[in-house]
């Protein structure tokens, strides 16, 4: 499945390339055709990561705009729905889980939040969210 | 126009001699043993070669007009005169000190840490340019040349003295963060951004770097009062500093919460697009120029809108992932007590 994501960016990253961005400069697939050939294929390496992570970065914008075209969305339900956590919150329940992932004490926790000015009630709102 | 250009890279002298050869297999057969011998060291090994080496390639890419390497045979090249093999070596050669101190020196902190490994590869970095220059496999552009003050050692710039370090910094830097990553080390996230620390951080960065790399390309047309050494300039220094920090405040309020390599990315795209806009505009009008030897390596590819050699388009993202790793290494340490 793994594999198959991968595959899937780099086939985005591709028709990107293709069919957005060489319409405007023809050169660029000749280029990137002159690369192969002049390294023997050895340019392959930089070149077709480099295909996926272009097909990564659309498939990221693409969701994204998607979902915040969704969050627009007016709810049907007649209770209103929770208030999402807010970005700082769960990146601060991230850390919260990778630190008790690696085994920190909650002393060693709160003395480096606390030293990064995050308040208590921060912590833990961030806690419901871990 | 374009097709000489290309064929010149192509036909770029890289047929071995013998003596070059033999250190070829020199240097697989020393990267090979010395990789199998550390394999053990730290978990996820063969993932942290991988970051190494990317982050020595990405310097050897955005540095590559600087130097010409020659004669390492035809298999040996991934583009223009950038060698796999040499990659490999400085890769080998900067992990295996970094792995030795961190074992060696455990319970140090990453900042004590920090110049023993540095310390420590100026020599052993020092020796190996020395082998390469005067194996003749090594040797530096006209812009190097003019901008050393002619002293050498062996054969080699007495500025390596200076080079090594800032390299060595870089690059170990670029892998000491991915290795946070790697290793799922929790990494506390800013509740207020510390601007005066993180402008420091990234002034210093850009302007060693800026250093270093200075033979490539002059700053031209600043105001004469702008300049502090050579044709380095506060506002152009000013403006990479500027474009970090644009970056980093993008990220903080809207993808805080993401995984730190989609931050990375989000962020160095976002910080390229505008300053590739910017270079352009700079190009443009004359303020940067490319020497000659960065020049003689341009395909003659532009990009579309901005027009600016492709070459320079794909070092900027470079460029920055090297200075973002460096200062975000320094924050991630002091904050996180490491």
């Amino acid at each position: 499945m793994k594999g198959l994501g991968l595959f899937r960016k780099f086939v985005i990253g591709t028709v990107f390339i293709c069919g957005v961005i060489a319409p405007f400069n023809r050169e660029i697939l000749q280029m990137l055709a002159m690369a192969v050939i002049c390294t023997g294929g050895i340019s392959l390496i930089v070149i077709v990561p480099a295909f996926g992570l272009v097909g990564w970065m659309v498939e990221a914008i693409f969701i994204t705009v998607l979902e915040k075209c969704r969050g627009f969305v007016p709810e049907r339900a007649a209770v209103p729905p929770p208030i999402p956590p807010s970005r700082r919150s769960l990146a601060l329940a991230g850390y919260l889980r990778d630190a008790s992932r690696a085994g920190m004490t909650d002393a060693e926790v709160l003395e480096l939040l606390g030293k990064q000015g995050w308040s208590e009630e921060e912590i833990r709102e961030a806690r419901q969210h871990v | 126009m374009t097709v000489p250009c290309i064929l010149a890279n192509c036909e770029f002298e890289k047929h071995g001699t013998a003596t070059t050869l033999a250190f070829v297999g020199f240097v697989l057969v020393a990267c090979g043993v010395a990789l199998f011998l550390m394999r053990n060291l730290k978990p996820h090994f063969w993932w942290r070669v991988g970051i190494m080496a990317a982050g020595v390639l990405i310097f050897e890419i955005f540095t590559g007009p600087m130097w010409l390497n020659e004669r390492l045979g035809r298999f040996a090249y991934v583009y223009t005169d950038v060698s796999w093999v040499l990659t490999l070596g400085w890769t080998a050669m900067i992990l295996g000190v970094v792995l030795l101190v961190d074992r060696w020196k455990p319970d140090w902190s990453a900042a004590k840490r920090f110049p023993v490994y540095l310390l420590v590869l100026l020599p052993v970095v020092f020796l190996a340019e020395i082998a390469v220059v005067n194996l003749g496999i090594r040797s530096y552009s006209a812009e190097v040349l003019g901008a050393v003050r002619g002293l050498r050692l062996a054969g080699v710039p007495v500025e390596f003295f200076y080079y090594v370090p800032v390299f060595s910094a870089l690059v170990i830097t670029f892998y000491k963060y991915w290795a946070f990553v790697l290793d799922g080390t929790p990494l506390v996230p800013q509740r207020r951004r510390r601007w005066l620390r993180g402008v420091a951080l990234a002034f210093t960065a850009v302007f060693l770097f800026e250093l270093m790399v200075e033979p490539m390309v002059e700053n031209k047309g600043f105001p004469a009062w702008s300049y502090f050494y050579r044709d380095i300039s506060f506002l152009m220094s000013g403006f990479w500093v500027g474009i970090i920090a644009m970056g980093a405040v993008v990220v903080e309020w809207f993808f805080l919460h993401k995984p730190v390599l989609v931050r990375f990315f989000i962020a160095i795209g976002i910080m390229g697009l505008v300053a590739l806009a910017v270079e352009s505009w700079l190009i443009h009008g004359g303020y940067r120029v490319y020497g000659h030897s960065a020049t003689e390596n341009f395909t003659g590819f532009k990009t579309p809108i901005s027009d600016v050699a492709v070459e320079v388009a794909f070092a900027i993202p470079f460029y920055l992932a090297l200075m973002v790793c460096f200062i975000r290494f320094w924050e991630v340490v002091r904050d996180n007590k490491l």
